[in-house]
């Protein structure tokens, strides 16, 4: 499903600023896969999920999903590969505060040529899934962690993608949200979902994973 | 188009509101500024040419050593003579200075011979009155100088000449007439100590205005000392003194578009960093670079559009119907009366259009260019 050959990420490269994020890795993995990307702080974990969800381009070698290499799209396909495939929940979950949860919800569907009302209809049910549709009307401003993990996490699942990328989710929660949220992922697995979780949470160290990934220092090791 | 961005567009100006209330207001003032401007202008220069179907078609002075004096009365019958002339009536008019007001009146005789060249002449001169008439201008000055009934002249012996005031002439050409005083021939030249044979210069009406320049070249053959003015020389002479005030207004003018300058300048040279933050956001959730720019330009659009419309109605409404108060100084102010006129609307569709193109599209860039600058780099930077 996700396929990385020989991938460098290198940023500012050719100047003196030059940081190595990523060398030379080389990274298979299945549909329906669950997969933790295991790694201290700046290892290189984001870097790599950013080149899968082709937010960046790899310096070096390249990103391929379901056997096309998504590394080299224009900008414009790159756009249309992400709001098809990637479902993606970042670290500090990227939200537009002063909008609504619901207006969060709807942010992905706003390009499509779908209708309002089919819109609103695919945003209501992804809050419902992600019990946060009481809130739909409330300025994400005013939310708890946990509350907005899950607009988030419904942002990301609206248009229903294959694959999700969630890059240090449970860093801002406490455990019994950590725990919620493991337990959603292992739900998501079972669905079908192919999914990439990158932390280094040790509360994700009796997880119950497909796969554990090292990451350290721009290297993946298979644990 | 897509109602959905348009419905995030209102929801995205929302956010920032008191930002995009400054830009709003600063994009109004402006486009009020400009189309006030341009209304007045466009106004002054009807009611300028409204005046002039009005004037005689040709003028005849004389001038001796390029000064002007008093033509012979002898030549108002040669002239009539010249073929394709229909009539030639000798004027006596002047200036006469009010010293106590610190004005000039612009003192025209009249006589039942010029019956026929402007129509509130004949009524003045069927009313049969004795005495003079004379614009608001003049009415208002003298009442300010407690001349109610009746004003006294100083003619150049230095006697006082008493003329009682019958009446107020209409106004639909206030511009040129609200310093006018009308009275009897007989009374200007006793005013101007001019004597009989001799009148200030003489209007001459043709039977085909075709033939205005024709006629004008044979009355300057006739009498090399002659000026002649035809209705087109004075409409050019017009235009000229109406350039000039135009001048001041464009000075006045390129003040405002500085502003708004700095004001594009401004939003072109930043895009905040939370501004980037949220495009990348955008992106990330499979927004194209398109995507992106539409909302932009929809955001800015709204501000532009709603600003010009409401900037061109509050011209019209601050020029015609609260009649351009300060503004209009600049036109016809310092004119020797201040003379009081009545701004006349005028619905010009390609003065609208070209303060349309002059603003709003250059708005529009100065939000999208950055915009776009910033949407084409990688989101993952701006996520981080
Ligand atoms: N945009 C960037 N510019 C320069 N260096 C970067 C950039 N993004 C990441 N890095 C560097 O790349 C390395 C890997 O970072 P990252 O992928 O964020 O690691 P992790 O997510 O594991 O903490 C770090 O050294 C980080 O400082
Ligand atoms: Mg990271």
């Amino acid at each position: 499903m996700i396929e990385l050959q020989n991938v460098s990420k290198i940023y500012n490269y050719g100047t003196p600023k030059a940081v190595v994020a990523l060398e030379d890795v080389n990274l298979q993995i299945e549909k329906g896969e669950l997969v933790l990307l295991m790694g201290p702080s700046g290892s290189g974990k984001s870097t790599l999920l950013s080149l899968i969800a082709a937010l960046t381009r790899p310096t070096k070698g390249v990103v391929k999903v379901k056997n096309r290499i998504v590394s080299k799209l224009p900008d414009h396909f790159a756009a249309l590969y992400r709001r098809e495939w990637i479902g993606f929940i970042f670290q500090r979950f990227n939200l537009i505060e002063e909008l609504s949860v619901l207006e969060n919800v709807l942010l992905p569907l706003v390009p499509t040529s779908w209708s309002i009302a089919r819109s609103e209809e695919r945003a209501w049910e992804a809050m419902r899934r992600f019990a946060i549709e009481h809130k739909a009307h409330t300025q994400v401003s005013k939310l708890s962690g946990g509350e907005r993990q899950r607009v988030a996490i419904a942002r990301s699942l609206v248009l229903d993608p294959p694959i999700l990328l969630a890059d240090e989710p449970t860093a801002n929660l406490d455990s019994a949200l950590a725990e919620q949220f493991l337990q959603l992922v292992q739900k998501l697995h079972k669905q079908g979902k192919t999914i990439l979780v990158a932390t280094h949470d040790p509360r994700f160290e009796s997880f119950g994973a497909d796969r554990r990934i090292k990451v350290e220092a721009g290297h993946v090791f298979y644990a | 188009m897509n109602l959905k961005m348009l419905a995030f567009a209102v929801r995205f100006l929302q956010r920032r509101i008191w930002k995009n209330i400054a830009v709003f207001f600063v994009f109004w003032a402006l486009i009020f500024l400009v189309s006030s401007a341009f209304l007045i202008a466009a106004s002054i220069k009807k009611e300028l040419f409204a005046t002039l179907e009005e004037l005689p078609q040709i003028f005849v002075q004389r001038t001796i050593a390029g000064r002007l004096v008093p033509s012979p009365a002898s030549r108002i019958e040669k002239i009539e003579q010249i073929a394709g002339v229909e009539a030639a009536y000798g004027r006596v008019w002047g200036y006469y200075y009010f010293p106590a007001a610190g004005v000039n009146f612009s003192v025209v005789g009249l006589d039942m011979d010029m019956a026929g060249f402007t129509p509130w002449m004949d009524e003045i001169l069927a009313s049969d009155k004795e005495g003079m008439v004379v614009g608001e201008g003049v009415k208002r000055v003298l009442l300010n100088h407690y001349y109610k009934d009746y004003f006294n002249f100083i003619t150049p012996s230095g006697d006082f000449l008493k003329v009682p005031l019958v009446g107020t002439f209409p106004a639909h050409t206030e511009l040129e007439s609200s310093d006018t005083i009308l009275l009897p021939m007989q009374v200007a030249r006793t005013i101007f100590g001019m004597p009989q044979d001799q009148v200030t210069d003489i209007a001459v009406r043709v039977d085909n205005p075709k033939e205005i320049t024709t006629i004008a070249a044979k009355i300057r053959v006739l009498y090399p000392d002659s000026r002649v003015l035809t209705r087109f020389d004075i409409q050019a002479a017009y235009q000229n003194v109406f350039d000039y005030k135009s001048g001041l207004f464009l000075a006045l003018m390129l003040g405002a578009f500085f502003a708004f300058f700095i004001l594009v300048f401004e939003k072109m040279s930043s895009v905040g960093k939370e501004e980037r933050r949220e495009i990348a956001i955008l992106k990330a959730l499979g927004w194209r670079i398109g995507d992106v720019l539409r909302l932009k330009f929809l955001e800015s659009f709204l501000i532009a559009i709603f600003a010009y419309g409401l900037g061109v109605v509050g011209a019209y409404f601050f020029v015609y119907y609260l009649q351009a108060p300060l503004l209009r100084n600049i036109f016809t102010g310092f004119s020797v009366l201040k003379p009081r006129f009545e701004l006349i609307p005028v619905l010009d569709m390609g003065l609208l259009m070209s303060i349309f193109f002059a603003t709003v599209p250059l708005y529009l860039a100065a939000t999208i260019v950055p915009t776009w600058r910033s949407s084409v780099i990688d989101p993952e930077e701006a996520l981080r």
